[in-house]
């Protein structure tokens, strides 16, 4: 009888949990360690942090459903890992000593560390804006969102500023959905003549979301996501400014460096920016208790795999093959890293370096569809490596399609939402050489009401699948 | 032309029509990248040994190397000690590297 372990219970660690206990549960040892005890659809805490969601529908409680498909369960964090002798430490949420929990196999799904650290004034907890990154500070979010709504029925005129709170932020699909809500709930409030909304963003163009824009063919025309956001933004009297990297934060201005090295201040009001994802500090450490997490992972702590790294952006651009295919640790070969967690080869967007020496990127995004499917491959190659000793699946980024549905309004009749669809997520120009590297039939970029139902179609889809109900399997990432 | 975009984004039967053009797009993605095709990784191993006359050698192998592995090279058996990928894989090719150290001598 073999032993998986998963550390994290997002997307990618869920999905892979679902696969392996309800295809192996029965004859191998499946545990699933992870900090709290309910699954979170993340990308429905935007409705959560404007208050058009309740909390309890965004969660999915995890014990009943890892006991239905023989998962065990440790409600708490994994502090050490061991790959020498093939054990980690989890610290149970009740704070008692550290447990050993032994592995045969390993996956590392712990999704990203919020570095609200690296910008100074930065995050709600030690700082002064905002985040919809997690279910408390979404809530928190909304209730400070409600004040202003109350502030501007007074009369008072505030700025909202939304976008990235790091010059090497990612997840800007997300803050983009996230102003567009509060644009429609200003509107449905009749309050959007009494605020002014800004987007803030490290992005080389607009509507480039860190993947380095969307080229799509429409009525015969190529179109490309920097003039589509751009007519949504001029349509909704949204400013914006890119191609900046947020410094510093206080509590009436947010400071940026832009690509010229020129610094600057934006005021706010109410502001919610995303911080720079870092992998989650685990500790690795070898049979002779040395410290090897840097031989584990990357600068940023996300766990090296089967990626070919450290080539420069103008090589990378044109090697699909640097990006990883399989996930899987070239040193600990029973030890996989899956959704955030994998250190990504480099940027899909164009990075940039200021004259003062800092780095403005917009990093890959990896979250949602694309960590469910990379959980899912992981979960079936070790499947794979147990029943049959060899590894039989998989989906580079360069081959990965995914789909994104950005909410511009929640209402199934008067709102909208943005349908990005993308294929692959990193642009393979060796496979499409003439169509900006991804595949112009599959490729698209709409907005309209169908979008808003597709988005809440998914929700209840995906909190279906999460529950691994009947059918589970048919439902895709 | 702005109030015609506006038009057709709230038009709900052309909405209806977008629904199930956006829904095929997806599935359609979904199809291509479940019809990649399955792959079973080769591992060439090249053996190392750490001193020694034993020149280094490479194997073709379906299962990586592990730290604490016997391999037979010639008439000599040798333990695994460390193993780490030399190149990048290519397609479904895995290049590692396998340094051992020298057990006992066949006769």
């Amino acid at each position: 009888m073999a032993k998986v372990v998963i550390i994290g219970a997002g997307f990618a660690g869920h999905t892979a949990a679902i696969y392996l206990g309800n295809k192996i549960g029965h004859n191998h040892e499946i545990t699933m360690v992870n900090k709290f005890d309910y699954f979170l659809y993340l990308p429905s805490l935007i409705w959560v942090g404007i208050g058009r969601m309740k909390p309890e529908k965004v969660r999915v409680s995890l014990k009943k459903i890892y006991d239905r498909i023989n998962v065990r369960f440790i409600h708490g964090t994994a502090s050490e890992v061991h790959p020498d002798e093939k054990y980690i430490l989890a610290i149970n949420i009740n704070g008692s000593d550290a447990v050993r929990v032994d592995y045969d196999y390993l996956i590392i799904a712990t999704g990203p560390r919020l570095n609200w650290e690296g910008t100074k004034g930065l995050g709600p907890t030690n700082g002064y804006t905002h985040s919809v990154c997690w279910l408390d500070s979404a809530i928190n979010s909304s209730r400070a969102y409600n004040e202003y709504l109350d502030r501007m029925r007074c009369g008072e005129r505030v700025k909202i500023v939304i976008g990235v709170g790091h010059p090497e932020s990612t997840c800007q699909g997300a803050a983009f959905e996230y102003l567009m809500n509060i644009h429609f709930d200003l509107v449905s409030h009749k309050l959007r003549d009494k605020a002014d909304l800004f987007w803030l963003s490290n992005e080389p163009v607009l509507g480039d979301f860190g993947v380095g824009g969307v080229h799509f063919k429409k009525r015969g025309s190529i179109n490309n996501s920097e003039i589509f956001i751009r007519e949504i933004f001029s349509k909704y009297n949204i400013e914006w400014e890119v191609q900046k990297g947020v410094k510093e934060v206080d509590e009436n201005n947010i400071y940026w460096e832009d690509y010229n090295g020129n610094y600057g201040e934006t005021h706010y009001d109410f502001a919610m920016l995303i911080p720079q994802f870092q992998g989650v500090q685990l500790k690795f450490v070898d049979k002779d208790e040395n410290d090897i997490s840097k031989n584990i992972t990357n600068n940023a702590g996300f766990v090296l795999v089967d990626g070919f790294y450290g080539l420069p952006f103008e090589n990378l651009h044109y090697s699909p093959e640097a990006w990883p295919a399989i996930y899987q640790n070239p040193t600990y070969r029973n030890i996989f890293a899956a959704g955030i967690a994998f250190a990504p080869p480099g940027s899909i967007s164009v990075p940039h370096i200021t004259p003062n020496g800092t780095i403005i990127t917009a990093t890959p995004p990896r979250t949602g569809m694309v960590s469910g499917i990379i959980g899912r491959l992981v979960a079936k190659n070790i499947i794979g490596l147990l029943k049959e000793n060899k590894i039989s699946y998989q989906e580079r980024m360069t081959e990965m399609f995914t789909a994104c549905i950005a909410s511009t309004g929640n209402s199934l009749w008067s709102g909208s939402a943005v349908s990005v669809i993308v294929y692959p997520v990193v642009p393979n120009y060796i496979r499409f050489p003439n169509t900006n590297g991804r595949d112009e039939s599959i490729t698209h970029l709409e907005k309209g009401v169908s979008s808003a139902w597709i988005k809440r179609i998914i929700h209840t889809t995906m909190i279906y699948k999460a529950h691994s109900r009947f059918g589970w399997q048919f439902i895709p990432e | 032309m702005a109030s015609n975009g506006v038009f057709w984004t709230n038009l709900k039967i052309y909405q209806l029509w977008r629904f199930f053009v956006i829904n095929f797009k997806i599935l359609k993605g979904v199809e291509h990248s479940k019809r990649l095709p399955k792959f079973v990784i080769k591992y060439k191993v090249s053996y190392v040994v750490n001193k020694g006359d034993q020149p280094p050698t490479i194997i073709n192998t379906s299962r990586p190397p592990q730290p604490g592995d016997r391999v037979q090279l010639g008439r000599n058996e040798f333990e695994v000690i460390k193993v780490h990928q030399s190149i990048p894989p290519r397609g479904e090719f895995c290049f590692l590297e396998a340094t051992c150290k020298s057990i006992e001598s066949l006769p």
